[in-house]
């Protein structure tokens, strides 16, 4: 059977050639060709011999530390849409909705963002870069369930071609792309972001609209001191474990805390992302929180504990810290940058929370503005390095 | 000296299929000889022969120009059947029609003689009797000006690239001109003459027990001279220490003592297309077709890859091919790898891999069946950070290429691009399959080039 798929192969390479008439068009048939058997090309310069990893292994392997997230996401989505109609959501049902509501998101991701990946590698002329396969699945999380259609088309263009592909694509980009693409929706359509957006009205048709929360647990505890934290939270009756298991509105793949844990297992198991920099970023968060805690008048060690915990589990400080802190390529290069880099993440993007009333969730900029300085961390870093070796400059 | 000990944490500890056996064969060198100048790097040979001259074993073939005039010799004696150029009128090879054993008579350097030689004098006669040849100096690795001495020689006893001969086979046959070999380094070196040995690892004989300097512990490239002149050196000064492989310094002693250039050399047969992974005694300049044409010496021959050296560090050789001075192995391999539908999605049972993305990880480790494949097509660096991991000398390889596509070369240097040993792991173990290895081997050679000028 794959000799067959193998010789269509064969018969059909010629028409992408330089020269032929689809010539252009060949990083897209080299795409399609190598998803199915990988690449057959030989080492030609170097170490004859190499190893079977490639970046599609890697990629994937990302994909899949994200599966029980997505399919929380899509669970939770549809859950919450049912909700808000007044039913009893029914688990088929909620999946059938969510999935109504998180496919179109991840099309219109897929394809724009596809697009934009296959047209600038026709136009450098190299082979599409599997980097695509994270942020495609990556940004869409990343949004509410009911952000429009056609802002997901513009997030995503301006991660992939502001965020990547103008700095030369895969591999090359400073910034995170899903992230760049989000940063760029939040400040250019914020009320996207705001309000009751976190609940998709889909279910609803013949329903009338029950009472909607308007805001995000974050949302309701910013601009006050911690000390009233727990009263807000028993008033909208939040509990952490609610935070924790994640079925309650938010972003579409940010909610479940063990769902992204699970994520978390499988990355670090397989070598995939930085155990260093998820440790530091937590060590980073909790201490950020404890700070701003006992300064905010909560002296009950009980109570601090259970704050620190709503911190890490609201929002997008878990989700961020998993998925978007270990990009390798936007991070530090250096084991030793590492430790300072997600420590940095976390204490910012705690701080942003807490010291903010414009910006309830601080992680998204935290890693933004870390990105920016992880090349000096790497620098600096590189100094001490140097003075180690005996110079060797014949 | 006291015993240095040097232990490299285990970098990359590969097990590949393939491995030679201890068994050794002699393969006849036949009426065809050859010997091609161009595949010898950093050399410009002119020639001192024309087709229909008659050579002896030890006579000139052709000179390097940018080195003094350092004469090439023949290995084999008979006529000049002819020469072939190739692009730009590169001598590509010089075919040899073997018909005699007659030896040219070389300047010899016996016992006595040692100890009442200069460096100088030591020096005159290795260059006139060819031995000069095998000398490697640091950092560029290029053969030695005629006029530059060893401030230091470094000589490894086993090289653990994948696959390499043995010691246990070749040195306990060349015993007498080993030690005399080393005797001569000794004094050349004015007694500077460090030897690394692994630990763990039985002597092939005891009278090498004072010469050893340095104990390794550590998977390849730890034994490697290089790489243990990287651990062992406290100054600027010794980056410039020279290195002869084992086997080399026995054909030196062997010259210095019968005074006819030594032409037979020990090589290993070896790889996953090979269907007997062996020694192998063969004359320099035998045609490698002499092995891969033999088809009850390879596996699948519609999809073979040769290699003169090891995996790592081997370069691809044609069946039409000579070996030359300076080839220690005959790596047969699989080119292409098997046809497999969405590799990237397999579980991986079988696929070993440094990594941990594939369930092989986590089981007990299994012979890797190597083919030449790479696996990926060639992307930008996404810094997954395992190169850094297996650079035996603390280099930071995925840092240098990018400076090096910037066009900052000094700021390569600074980084220490010329500690680089050539090893490869870091092309090895590349996702991105960047050709790591052979981007430091021309950011070598263009500093190299610089300092000619």
């Amino acid at each position: 059977m794959k000799a067959l798929l193998k010789s269509w192969f064969d018969r059909t390479e010629h028409h992408f050639a330089p020269a032929a008439r689809a010539g252009a068009f060949y990083p897209l048939f080299e795409a399609i060709k190598s998803f199915a058997f990988g690449d057959m090309s030989l080492a030609e310069r170097g170490a004859k011999i190499r190893d079977v990893i490639d970046t599609k292994r890697i990629m994937i392997l990302v994909d899949i530390a994200l599966m029980p997230a997505v399919v929380f996401g899509i669970y939770n989505a549809g859950f919450q849409a049912h909700l808000l109609a007044g039913e009893t959501p029914a688990l088929s049902a909620s999946f059938i909705s969510g999935l109504w509501i998180f496919l179109p998101i991840f099309l219109v991701t897929a394809l724009v963002g596809g697009f934009w990946e296959v047209f600038f590698a026709i136009i450098r002329k190299h082979e599409v870069n599997e980097g695509f396969f994270v942020t495609m699945l990556l940004f869409p999380l990343t949004l509410p369930p009911t952000i429009p259609l056609w802002q997901v088309a513009l997030g995503i263009t301006f991660g992939v071609v502001i965020g990547k592909e103008i700095f030369g694509g895969s591999g090359r980009n400073f910034l995170n792309p899903a992230l760049a693409g989000r940063a760029f929706l939040f400040f250019g359509y914020p009320a996207s972001f705001s309000g009751g957006v976190y609940t998709s009205f889909l279910a609803l048709k013949d329903h009338t609209v029950q009472a909607v929360s308007s805001a995000t647990p974050l949302m309701l505890l910013s601009a006050h001191p911690a000390s009233m934290h727990a009263g807000i939270l028993a008033d909208a009756k939040i509990s952490l474990s609610q935070l924790f298991w994640g079925l309650y509105p938010g972003s579409l793949g940010e909610t479940a805390i063990w769902a992204i844990l699970i994520g978390a297992v499988i990355l670090i198991v397989t070598g995939v992302a930085s155990w260093q920099i998820m440790a530091s970023c937590l060590v980073g968060g909790i201490l950020t929180s404890l700070l701003f805690i006992t300064n905010g008048g909560v002296t009950d060690t009980p109570a601090i504990i259970q704050l620190i915990l709503v911190q890490l589990c609201a929002g997008g400080f878990a989700f961020g810290l998993v998925f978007m802190t270990t990009d390798p390529v936007s991070g530090p290069m250096l084991n030793a940058s590492k430790w300072g880099y997600g420590f940095l993440i976390g204490f910012i993007a705690i701080m942003i929370r807490f010291m903010n009333p414009a910006y309830p969730e601080g992680m998204m900029l935290a890693i933004l503005l870390l990105n920016a300085f992880a090349p000096l961390i790497d620098q600096v870093v590189l100094q001490f390095k140097i003075r180690k070796r005996i110079p060797n400059d014949a | 000296m006291s015993m240095k000990k040097i232990k490299l944490a285990n970098k990359l500890q590969l097990k590949l299929a393939g491995k030679p056996g201890q068994t050794l064969s002699v393969i006849p060198p036949g009426t065809d000889i050859g010997v091609m100048p161009a595949m010898i790097h950093q050399v410009k040979p002119r020639l001192l022969v024309a087709p229909g001259d008659r050579v002896q074993i030890g006579s000139p073939l052709f000179e390097d120009k940018a080195n003094g005039g350092l004469q090439f010799r023949s290995t084999a004696a008979g006529h000049i059947a002819d020469i072939v150029y190739g692009a730009k009128r590169c001598i590509s090879l010089i075919r040899i029609t073997r018909d005699s054993t007659d030896a040219l008579p070389l300047p010899t350097l016996n016992a006595e003689q040692i100890t009442a030689s200069s460096p100088d004098q030591i020096a005159r006669i290795l260059q006139a009797n060819g031995m000069w040849i095998y000398f490697r100096e640091f950092p560029y690795n290029v053969i030695p000006r005629l006029d530059h001495r060893p401030p230091a020689i470094y000589i490894s006893l086993e090289n653990l690239e994948p696959f390499m001969p043995e010691a246990e086979v070749f040195l306990p046959r060349q015993k007498e001109a080993f030690l005399h070999g080393l005797a001569i380094l000794k004094q050349l070196s004015q007694n500077q003459l460090f030897i690394a040995f692994r630990n763990g690892h039985s002597l092939p004989f005891v009278e090498l027990k004072p010469y050893l300097t340095h104990e390794i512990t550590g998977p390849y490239p730890a034994t490697q001279a290089d790489v243990v002149l990287y651990h062992t050196k406290t100054s600027k000064q010794e980056n410039h220490a020279w290195t002869i492989s084992a086997q080399d310094v026995s054909l030196l002693g062997q010259t210095c003592l019968t005074g006819t250039f030594a032409q037979e050399r020990i090589i290993v047969i070896a790889g996953s297309a090979a269907k007997t992974p062996r020694h192998a005694a063969i004359t320099i300049g035998t045609s490698i077709s002499a092995i891969t044409g033999d088809a009850s010496e390879v596996l699948h021959a519609q999809n073979l890859r040769c290699l003169a050296g090891g995996v790592f560090q081997g370069q691809l050789r044609n069946p039409a091919d000579y070996f030359n001075y300076f080839d220690h192995a005959l790596h047969l391999l699989p080119a292409e790898k098997p046809l497999e539908l969405l590799p990237f999605m397999q579980i991986g049972v079988k696929k070993q891999s440094v990594f941990r993305t594939y369930l092989s990880a986590f089981l007990p480790q299994r012979e890797i069946q190597t083919t030449s494949a790479k696996y990926g097509g060639v992307r930008s660096c996404i810094s997954c950070g395992k190169c850094h991991t297996v650079c035996p000398v603390d280099l930071i390889p995925e840092l240098l290429v990018k400076l090096h596509f910037g066009g900052d070369l000094d700021e390569c240097l600074r980084m220490g691009v010329l500690d680089c040993v050539g090893c490869g792991l870091c092309t090895y173990v590349c996702p991105s399959k960047i050709d790591l290895d052979a981007q430091f081997t021309e950011i070598k050679s263009q500093l190299y080039k610089e300092t000619l000028a």
